[in-house]
This record gives structure tokens, sequence and C-alpha cells, in this order.
């Protein structure tokens, strides 16, 4: 299951079709984690997440590099969806017992996924949203910003 | 009868106690830009789910009769982007004890926008 592997968006790449909302939705029971607004953006899952310091119950923990929340833990009290400095944290009502009660859900980069690879990943058709080694990812951003410096 | 007190100093109007509560005794309504929590009713014997799950343990059980609902009314901080409701003063004062760098005056859908368009 993709130890080192993470998500990493190329925005500029971004054609806009909305696939990666569509597949993220249907792998996780309605509950989209990523939003598309122009660009897509999902969780970055920071090195010293915010949302982690503010949880007061310890329901975030980082596995193998990935923010997920576990749900037993979790209060739905929405302290870390004010936390996230990119509004990575989505909140959807859910009803229960004819009241709707907020659900707090974040991108787990399909960490317990059969498929061991994020679906938005695997569904985006123009390569905006890769799934790579941290390594690998930094060589190439590092490569595109000289090819530009050379340009001029 | 048992009922639930909220201490009013403490409670900082998050979901956490509203979530919890599966016979519906915790009742919350957002009213433009104010939170209101009301308790209208006692509430069971032995669950103490609510009282477990508080941020600032601002929930205590009293034993005494059924004497008035109580009703808590909290202000609700404005996005200076958009200018919706966003979340409650209290909740903003909490966070910014334990988070620093990070905007507060700004919303989370604000802030998502906002890191798209950059």
């Amino acid at each position: 299951m993709g130890s080192s592997l993470r998500i990493f968006l190329r925005p500029e790449r971004c054609i806009n079709c909305y696939a990666c909302e569509v597949a993220c939705e249907k792998t996780h029971e309605g509950m989209g984690n990523i939003k598309v607004q122009g660009v897509p953006l999902v969780c970055l899952h920071c090195e010293v997440p915010p949302c982690i310091t503010s949880c007061y119950r310890g329901a975030l923990e980082i596995k193998e590099g990935i923010v997920v929340i576990r749900k037993d833990y979790c209060t739905n009290c929405g302290i870390c969806v004010l936390s996230c400095p990119f509004g990575a944290i989505m909140v959807t009502e859910v009803e229960r017992d004819g009241k709707k009660i907020p659900r707090i859900h974040k991108c787990d980069g399909c960490w317990e996924r059969p498929y061991g690879f994020a679906v938005c990943a695997l569904t985006c058709p123009s390569g905006a949203i890769g799934w790579e080694r941290f390594e690998d990812a930094v060589v190439s951003k590092r490569e595109k910003v000289y090819r530009l410096y050379l340009r001029g | 009868m048992r009922r639930l007190l909220i201490n009013e100093k403490l409670c900082i109007g998050c979901y956490a106690c509203y979530n919890a509560c599966e016979h519906g005794v915790v009742r919350l309504n957002d009213e433009g830009y104010l939170r209101k929590i009301s308790i209208l009713e006692a509430c069971r014997e032995g669950c103490i789910y609510c009282k477990d799950i508080c941020p600032t343990g601002a929930i205590a059980f009293v034993y005494e009769d059924f004497k008035v609902p109580q009703e808590i009314l909290l202000a609700m901080a404005s996005c200076v982007s958009c200018g919706l409701p966003m979340a409650t003063e209290k909740m903003i004062e909490f966070l910014s004890k334990r988070v620093e760098h990070i905007n507060l005056k700004v919303c989370p859908d604000c802030r998502r926008r906002s890191s798209q368009q950059a």
C-alpha cells in the first residue's frame, strides 16, 4: 500500500473536467474530499499540520506521511475545519433521526482502499493530479523551474 | 430527574455535544449571526457521551428538579472576505491559543478559493 507515495497537484494541467470530484465522491460514500474551482485542491498533508495541533481529542494522526481522521475519536466539532489554512477539511450535513448533523471528512490518501492508489490521480485524464514519491516530485518540480529559468 | 447544565462561560459553541447526543436533548440552531444552544428536557440516566466529549469541560449533570429550560446565545464571527457567519467568536478564541500563523478572520471556503486562485 503506497508507502511513501503521495498526491501531487499540477494545477496548470487541469482541464476542469471534474472527473476527480466524481471519483472521490464515489469512493468515499458521497463525501468528496477534492474540490475543483478552476484548479483541484486536496489536503496537502502538511509536515506540521495545524489540524493535528488544534484537535483536542487526538483524532487526527499521520499515517505514513498521510494525515487521516480516526472516525471513532472524531466528535465532528468543527475545530479542525477552522484551523486548516487551505480550507481542505470538508463538512457535509447528514440526516440522523430527523436532524441534520455535520460530518467532517478530509483526504485520506485512499490509504485503506484496495487499489493502493489515490482514485483522483487514477482518474485524472490530463495528469494534473500525480501519485508519486516525494523525492520524484521534488526533482520534477526543480526541473520545471530550471527549464523556465533557462528560457528566461 | 437528571438534566444537563452547560457552563455558559466555558461553552464555545462547537458541534461536539450536539453530535454526540443520541436522544436529541441538546439542540443547536443558527439564526443569522447568533448560535442558539438549548436544552429543553431532562436526559437519560447513565449516558455521559456529551460530558466526555466536550472540549472545554463545560458540561455538568444536575439532579435537581427540572426548572427552567436553558438557552445559550453565542455571537458568530463573520468572514472578512465574504461576510457570512463562519464560527462562534469563542471558538476562534479557543483555536487562536492552539494554532499560530493562521488567518482566523477568513472562513474555510474563502481560504480554499484564495489558495486555488494563487
